[in-house]
């Protein structure tokens, strides 16, 4: 027999309760990614915005609850601000290949 | 020799040493991850006007694969949550399913990947275009048998229409150019599709060993030192729901925009 006290009974059946709730949400937003993927708003780049950001808050929700990333130590805060660092470096650096030349200060003749 | 802090948080950093490892690594896949991401961004945003495909992947199937992922991230971490009380056999169920939603997620992206190495764009040498699925059976040293359409231009190949309708075609192997599968030698779209969707595969594998190991062989811990593999199985779970959270965003990049 298991003797777990009821208090941490009850803490478990809240956490199950709001995971499968953020699953539901999960799933409500991937089919309103397929719906703002599909729907004409007159320009593709309002497509793309909103899809990729119905995204980034289902990564949001699968890192804050699933991974615990809401409650964590500072320690994990800290790697996570560097690497978003790094990552936004990254980012920046390609889209300065897409810049013309003369932007960013070099010539090729 | 005792392994320290497998348990008990150092204090320092206020965290066992597994987890501190494990988010560490995240780091790095994340930036693993990143880099494929922008080579994604850098390439399509590159490409001139009518040259990236579009609707060439099912998103049905993509959305399937998507709610899979997200029913096993919650049955992994239900598991865990049944392991911090004691409730082995619970964990036990809840982490069968997750491996089991893991199976039917690889099952779905094989039949994919089938898919497209046996999708073959065929031009003829009078400048048709053929687009379908090789007949395996009904083709010959002399000929080719398709299940598909005539595209009017390359265009349509790039972004073909809803709902066409497909037809047994027979092409004579004389009249043929150019036949080109959908592999990851196709275009752009197909290299990062079966690089980015590759490596997350390979993550999955990972995932699914090192959960199934856990799970099974290796849960004899349970019985010697429950706190510990209470842990094990909480990194694990991290691992696998930064799994789920790269697939949130290679879904809608290639299968819906």
């Amino acid at each position: 027999m298991n003797n777990t006290p009821e208090k941490d009974l009850q803490d478990v059946k809240r956490h199950v309760r709001q995971h499968i709730m953020i699953a539901v949400a999960l799933a409500v937003g991937t089919i309103m990614t397929i719906w703002t993927s599909q729907t004409n708003f007159g320009s593709f780049g309002l497509n793309v915005a909103m899809t990729l950001g119905i995204a980034s808050v289902q990564g949001f929700m699968v890192a804050g609850f699933f991974m615990h990333l809401l409650s964590e130590k500072k320690m994990i805060y800290l790697f996570l601000v560097f690497t978003a660092i790094f990552f936004a470096v990254m980012m920046v650096i390609t889209f300065f290949a897409r810049m013309p030349s003369n932007v960013i200060g070099y010539h090729l003749h | 020799m005792e392994i320290p802090y497998t348990v008990e948080p150092r204090e320092d950093t206020g965290l066992y040493n597994a987890k501190l490892g494990v988010w560490l690594f995240l780091a790095s896949e994340v930036m693993l991850f990143g880099a494929l991401f922008s080579s994604y961004i850098l390439l399509r945003v590159g490409a001139d006007a009518g040259t990236w495909p579009r609707h060439w992947l099912d998103y049905k199937l993509g959305a399937v694969n998507t709610i899979i992922l997200i029913v096993s991230s919650v049955t992994n971490v239900v598991a865990w949550a049944n392991l911090k009380l004691g409730f082995f056999n619970k964990y036990r169920f809840y982490q069968a399913i997750t491996i089991v939603c893991a199976i039917a997620f690889l099952s779905i992206k094989s039949y994919e990947y089938y898919g497209k190495f046996h999708h073959f764009t065929i031009t003829l040498k009078d400048g048709r275009i053929a687009d379908g699925h090789i007949q395996k059976d009904e083709t010959t040293a002399d000929k080719v048998v398709i299940d598909g359409w005539w595209p009017p231009n390359e265009g349509a190949v790039m972004d073909p229409p809803p709902n066409i309708e497909e037809k047994k075609i027979e092409i004579e192997r004389a009249d043929i150019v150019d036949m080109q599968n959908y592999g990851p030698q196709r275009c752009n779209f197909s290299g990062l599709y079966f690089t980015l969707t590759g490596l997350h595969v390979l993550h999955i594998i990972g995932g699914i060993i090192v959960i199934f190991a856990i799970w099974g062989p290796l849960n004899g811990m349970w019985k010697t030192d429950p706190a510990r593999y209470t842990n094990r199985v909480e990194v694990a779970g991290l691992f696998w729901s930064f799994v789920d959270l790269v697939w949130l965003f290679i879904f809608p990049i290639f299968y819906l925009l």
